[in-house]
């Protein structure tokens, strides 16, 4: 109870200054409306399904592109980890794609495949792919040899040493890698949306956006604030399950 | 299990430059013996243990090892990271066992024991970083007296320890080797430690690592801890010691 109040004690004083800004008419209401209006917006979009329709769009592309993107990018790190000859040949192009913005290859995308799902999800899944590769990599190579020894001693063979030395081993810093791909995937989804997709929290927000549906904007991206402080929260709760030896 | 090795050289790099650890060990451990190993720290000892356990390639020269007691593996305790941090005390102690294929049930048998005798009764569930240094140290001893190894393979274990968890440490491991004869390597900067464990102590000198010297400990098991107020327990100390050059230092204070 008192997490909660430290949580959310700063947002909550955010929304009353905010109240209080546009009820004296500080801001053009126009632009900024106030939150008891946005409450009501959100409230009737989310009774109707508005909000519904585009979150379940936006979610269905961050799910297959954060999970095929991540699960791959960790199994090709992970193998990655044991191959120097390999590490090294795909270190540059890696870095590359890791310190480039994504989104600024989302025209391509379009050029390439055309308007449709497939370049609203692959650049997601490239970014988290090559996001959780760059992790894992690091994650093995960081694996102290003396515990590799120590499970050899013990009998351990390959198996048993990647399942029970280097997995979990490498598991803290992939669960790290996976809250900020989570974020990344996020990002790029939504921007993706928003160059001429039907539906989704992208479309919704630039299609409100760009008709001076000023309330409805702030919903869609509440939306995706939620979203965001939601999927976080669970992350949290699934590394102290899944992790419960790092505190 | 026997271990033999000849003519051992081990070398690494560092900063680009080819470091000799080891040059031209030879020696023999016999099934069941116990023996201590002595010397300053960076004279290699370390890597003689790794290369009689077969972590490490030697450059030249060859290991062997032989016998039949124990299923062929080796237990191993380093003075520091001897426990998986994600693996509770009761699945680090028993990890050995669980790799030898011995069911959930047999195992966790096998271990309460073990773990009441150390005193970690109670905290078979959590994790290390939980546990004191000392605590970690007597969970990571337990799991190779556990295990079926026919090696034990120490390496400065009770280093880090405070003087009594030491002690009793020390008293555990005597009592162990005593009842199964396992082979035990003992690595230690401790000469009184390697004189008061060992049944035969090599001494070892830096730059490269070398056997320079090997003693027979004259004193019979079971030894206690009174052995090391005597004078043939101090007389041969003193011997060591004076090999290790600790003797001039000794010197220069009385004088």
């Amino acid at each position: 109870m008192k997490r909660l109040l430290v949580r959310l004690w700063l947002p909550a004083l955010g929304v009353a200054v905010w109240e209080l800004v546009t009820l004296c008419r500080w801001l053009d209401p126009l632009f900024f409306p106030s939150p008891g209006l946005l409450l009501q917006t959100f409230w009737r979009l989310t009774r109707n399904g508005e909000l519904a329709h585009h979150l379940g769009a936006t979610l269905g592309r961050l799910g297959v592109a954060y999970v095929a993107g991540s699960a791959a990018g960790i199994a090709a790190g992970l193998i990655l980890g044991s191959l120097p000859f390999w590490r090294q040949s795909v270190q540059g192009v890696l870095s590359g794609l890791y310190a480039s913005p994504k989104v600024a290859l989302l025209p391509a995308f379009l050029v390439l495949f055309g308007i449709n799902d497939v370049s609203r999800i692959l650049p997601a899944a490239i970014s988290c792919f090559v996001l959780m590769t760059m992790y894992s990599v690091d994650a093995a190579r960081a694996v102290k040899p003396n515990y590799v020894d120590l499970a050899r001693s013990c009998g351990a063979g390959r198996r048993a040493l990647f399942f029970r030395v280097y997995l979990p081993a490498c598991l803290p810093s992939l669960f790290t890698g996976l809250r900020v791909g989570l974020g990344t995937g996020l990002v790029i989804v939504v921007a993706a949306e928003m160059l001429g997709a039907p539906s989704g929290l992208g479309e919704f927000i630039w299609i409100t956006g760009q008709t001076l549906a000023v309330d409805k904007m702030y919903a869609g991206i509440a939306v995706c604030a939620l979203l965001g402080a939601g999927t976080n929260y669970l992350f949290e709760r699934l590394e102290r399950r899944m992790v419960p030896w790092v505190r | 299990m026997r271990i033999r090795c000849d003519d051992l050289g081990v070398s690494y790099t560092s900063g680009g430059r080819n470091i000799d650890a080891l040059a031209g060990v030879t020696l023999e451990i016999g099934e069941g013996e116990f023996v201590s190993l002595v010397g300053p720290s960076g004279c290699g000892k370390t890597s003689l243990l790794r290369a009689l356990g077969g972590f490490v390639q030697p450059r030249s020269g060859t290991v062997t090892r032989s016998g039949d007691t124990g299923d062929g593996s080796i237990a191993l305790v380093m003075q520091e990271d001897s426990l998986f941090p994600w693996m509770t005390v009761l699945e680090n102690a028993t990890f050995a066992l669980e790799m030898d294929g011995v069911p959930r049930a047999a195992r966790e048998d096998a271990a309460q024991p073990m773990l009441r005798r150390f005193g970690l009764a109670g905290r078979e569930r959590a994790y290390p970083q939980d546990l004191s240094a000392g605590m970690k140290q007597r969970a990571a001893v337990a799991r190779a007296f556990l295990s079926r190894a026919g090696l034990l393979l120490m390496d400065e274990p009770f280093g880090a320890l405070d003087a009594m968890t030491r002690q009793m440490l020390q008293r555990e491991l005597l009592d162990e080797w005593t009842s199964s004869r396992r082979t035990v390597l003992f690595v230690t900067h401790d000469v009184e430690e390697a004189v008061l464990l060992g049944s035969r102590i090599l001494v070892m000198t830096p730059q490269p690592g070398a056997i320079s010297a090997v003693f027979g400990v004259p004193f019979a098991y079971p030894r206690s801890y009174e052995l090391t107020l005597t004078s043939g327990f101090v007389r041969l100390k003193r011997e060591i010691h004076a090999l290790l050059g600790v003797g001039p230092m000794e010197a220069r204070t009385r004088g």
